[in-house]
């Protein structure tokens, strides 16, 4: 069971999303909305220190990129990402793993 | 002068300072991350040390062995392992170039590389770890001095 509505998912995006250009593999491009969260942390991949860099990740509804594969790409504010991974909540969002091209 | 550890180590990180892949992106002891602008980089530091002692009579000979690692660290959305092993050859040159690193140790062999990778962040982190092993020896009393 969903504990949000479509219309407060709406309303979420509206006020915190911003607009995306997705371009899958297959099919034409189209404007998406979603909250990107590129925060900058620490990085842990086995050695002594880590390293310090962007965790770009794309927050959208599920239905605006239905049939998305890992390759599609994304374009937030000019910048070019491409997406690894594709973690779909169940409910009607998607978080987005993207990578920095 | 110094402790024959650090001459050492400090010998290491200046034959690896100056690589063509890393330059002088080489950082010795550092805790804090590696931000975008220090990758591709190297990290050296002293991990830990065994002595055997060589004579009876004070003040005895040591034979020390140092085993020093050197961790490699790339960034890149394509070919980081490629990149990592391109800085591991240029590392691997430049040390055994002079075994002897200019007259303070015995021997130096690299012993031992495994590699990671982490996918958390913008682009694939992969980091190669370098186990080198150095051998010198000292009197006991003497820990700065070579012989």
């Amino acid at each position: 069971m969903t504990v949000e509505t479509a219309a407060e998912r709406n309303a979420m995006l509206a006020d915190f999303g911003v607009d995306a250009i997705f371009d899958p593999v297959s099919g034409s491009h189209k404007v998406v909305k979603g909250i990107f969260d590129n925060v900058y942390e620490e990085v842990e991949a086995g050695g002594r220190v880590g390293i310090a860099m962007q965790q770009p990740r794309f927050f959208c509804k599920t239905a605006d990129i239905t049939g998305s594969v890992e390759g599609d790409a994304l374009e937030i504010d000019s910048v070019a990402y491409t997406i690894k991974v594709i973690m779909s909540d169940g409910n009607g969002m998607s978080e987005l793993v993207l990578e920095l091209n | 002068m110094a402790h024959m550890r650090k001459q050492i180590r400090d010998a290491v990180i200046t034959a690896c300072t100056g690589l063509t892949t890393t330059g002088t992106k080489v950082f010795n002891h550092r805790a804090y991350p590696l931000a975008s602008n220090k990758l591709p980089g190297l990290c050296i530091y002293s991990q830990d040390e065994t002595t055997a002692y060589q004579s009876i009579t004070p003040p005895r000979s040591v034979l020390r062995t140092l085993n020093i690692v050197i961790e490699l660290y790339v960034k890149a959305a394509t070919g980081y392992d490629n990149t990592i092993d391109q800085i591991a050859l240029e590392v691997e040159t430049a040390l055994t170039d002079d075994v002897t690193l200019g007259g303070l140790a015995k021997d130096t062999r690299i012993i031992g590389f495994n590699s990671e990778v982490s996918a958390d962040g913008e682009q694939p982190a992969c980091i190669g770890i370098m186990q080198v092993q150095i051998t010198y020896s000292v009197a006991e009393n003497d820990p700065e001095t070579a012989i």
